[in-house]
């Protein structure tokens, strides 16, 4: 799942790989904004074949914690 | 009373020169950047020539997330927009009186048009969210505001081929009305794709011709539509109690807007010439000077047989003398929505130099008007020049730009 998340957000996203680790925070570390989560989002929706509402993922803050969240849903 | 405006900073984007002095150095070397279409298969298309920006490498200048964020043409009017600003040497400005105006015919169209190819092969899920900040018109605009921190109007202007021209004289107009002390100002675009090349082509707009010296050539006799280029221009534009209180180096002042719309065709200009003709003029009674003292026009000039007939028309009935007249699309092709901030820029350089470049690869014409088209390059002490813009709905915009005195 990590990795599958970490290609998402190279190729699609364009972070550098060395940006991303597991436990990294997805705002402090990332500098992620709303842009940059709603490509990973449909990028994880067409891999896994599955919906993410946006109620979900409104709390998370780490890799993580969205792996959690996906895994829940595969 | 109102302001003085002058230019204090320039960048360019384009075929030939990745940067001002490049672009300026290859106008000089009789140099253009019309070639063979090398973004998409022509071997079936009427049209395989135009002036394309080729290996240009966006990482040089932009993070991969970043590039991912950009059409086209944000990412030349970007690039552009920051050799402006660093030429410029501004430094430090209150936000809230830094603006931006900028000119673009068809925005992030190729953007659009490949989103809409993968909703058609593979559904909505593949669109990318990424569509709209890629597309939109206006935010190349957006953009600069966030890089420059400009926090004063940051306006879209969208007058098809007249766009860069418009754009630089409404910052004009609210530089002049001290509605803020610098914009950035000027245009870009970025459209060479095969679907927008098919609609020109099937209106009869673009040159068929596959010789790249017989392709764009305005006022020839065997001109036979424009060819299609991209790039960017962008200005610093500031009041003269500004950039002198900040000792900036002027290179020119912009004197006169002149503009209006046809109200004729949705791309035929009148047969009068009457739209231009108001424009023309009313950029000369706004410099307060009469047509002899204009000794240069950067014509409109896109080589489509219509527009520089009722071109060449507009500047007999007005100037009815022998002003040096070129177009700057016989180097570049025509780059819509930046033409005329680049052809500013390329009076600006004029001026400057002391140089006006011929239209290239101009043979005879078959306008009767007895203008003098330059099939020579002049070197000439330049004071008051003109620059013309005209575009699709009618709409027409002019410029007068003058040596700083």
């Amino acid at each position: 799942m990590f990795e599958v998340l970490k290609e998402i957000m190279i190729d699609i996203v364009g972070f550098e790989d060395d940006e991303i680790t597991i436990d990294g925070h997805l705002y402090n570390d990332l500098d992620l904004d709303s842009l940059d989560m709603s490509q990973i989002l449909l990028g994880l929706e067409n891999h896994y074949k599955i919906s993410i509402e946006n109620d979900e993922i409104k709390n998370i803050e780490t890799i993580n914690e969205l792996i959690n969240i996906v895994n829940k849903k595969v | 009373m109102k302001k003085r405006v002058v230019i204090t900073g320039l960048g360019v984007v384009s075929s030939i020169g990745k940067n001002v002095e490049e672009y300026f150095n290859n106008i000089k070397n009789n140099i253009h950047g019309i070639s063979r279409i090398s973004s998409y298969d022509t071997s079936d298309e009427k049209v395989v020539l135009a002036s394309e920006i080729k290996d240009f490498n966006f990482k040089e200048h932009f993070s991969r997330k970043e590039i991912n964020r950009l059409d086209r043409f944000s990412a030349f009017g970007i690039i552009a927009a920051r050799e402006a600003y660093i030429d410029s040497k501004l430094i430090e400005i209150d936000p809230y009186r830094l603006g931006i105006s900028i000119g673009t015919g068809l925005g992030g169209v190729t953007s659009l048009l490949n989103e809409k190819k993968k909703f058609d092969e593979n559904g909505m899920n593949t669109v990318s969210p990424l569509l709209m900040v890629k597309s939109l018109s206006n935010i190349l605009a957006g953009n600069l505001a966030i890089e420059f921190n400009a926090k004063n109007s940051s306006n879209t202007i969208i007058t098809a081929c007249a766009s860069g021209t418009n754009a630089i004289g409404e910052a004009y107009l609210k530089l002049q009305n001290g509605l803020c002390d610098v914009m950035i100002a000027g245009g870009s675009e970025a459209c060479i794709d095969p679907t927008i090349m098919a609609g020109f082509t099937n209106m009869n707009a673009v040159s068929r011709s596959k010789d790249v010296n017989k392709a764009s050539i305005p006022f020839d006799k065997n001109r036979d539509g424009f060819i299609l280029g991209e790039g960017a221009g962008i200005l610093i534009l500031e009041t003269l109690e500004h950039a002198i209180n900040r000792n900036a180096k002027i290179y020119a002042e912009i004197t006169g807007y002149g503009y209006s719309n046809d109200s004729y065709h949705l791309t035929a200009p009148h047969e009068s010439g009457s739209g231009a003709k108001h424009a023309i003029k009313m950029a000369l009674n706004d410099s307060e000077i009469s047509p002899k003292d204009v000794s240069y026009i950067n014509a409109h000039g896109t080589s489509t047989p219509k527009n520089d007939e009722v071109e060449s028309l507009a500047i007999k009935e007005v100037f009815n003398n022998k002003v040096a007249i070129s177009s700057t699309k016989s180097f570049i092709g025509h780059l819509q929505g930046a033409a005329g901030a680049v052809e500013a820029i390329t009076c600006v350089k004029s001026i400057e130099n002391n140089y006006i470049h011929e239209n290239l690869n101009f043979i005879s014409s078959d306008l009767d008007y007895g203008l003098n088209y330059l099939s020579k390059n002049m070197n000439i002490k330049l004071n008051y020049v003109l620059s013309n813009s005209f575009g699709f709905g009618g709409h027409n915009a002019c410029l007068i730009i003058k040596a700083i005195s």
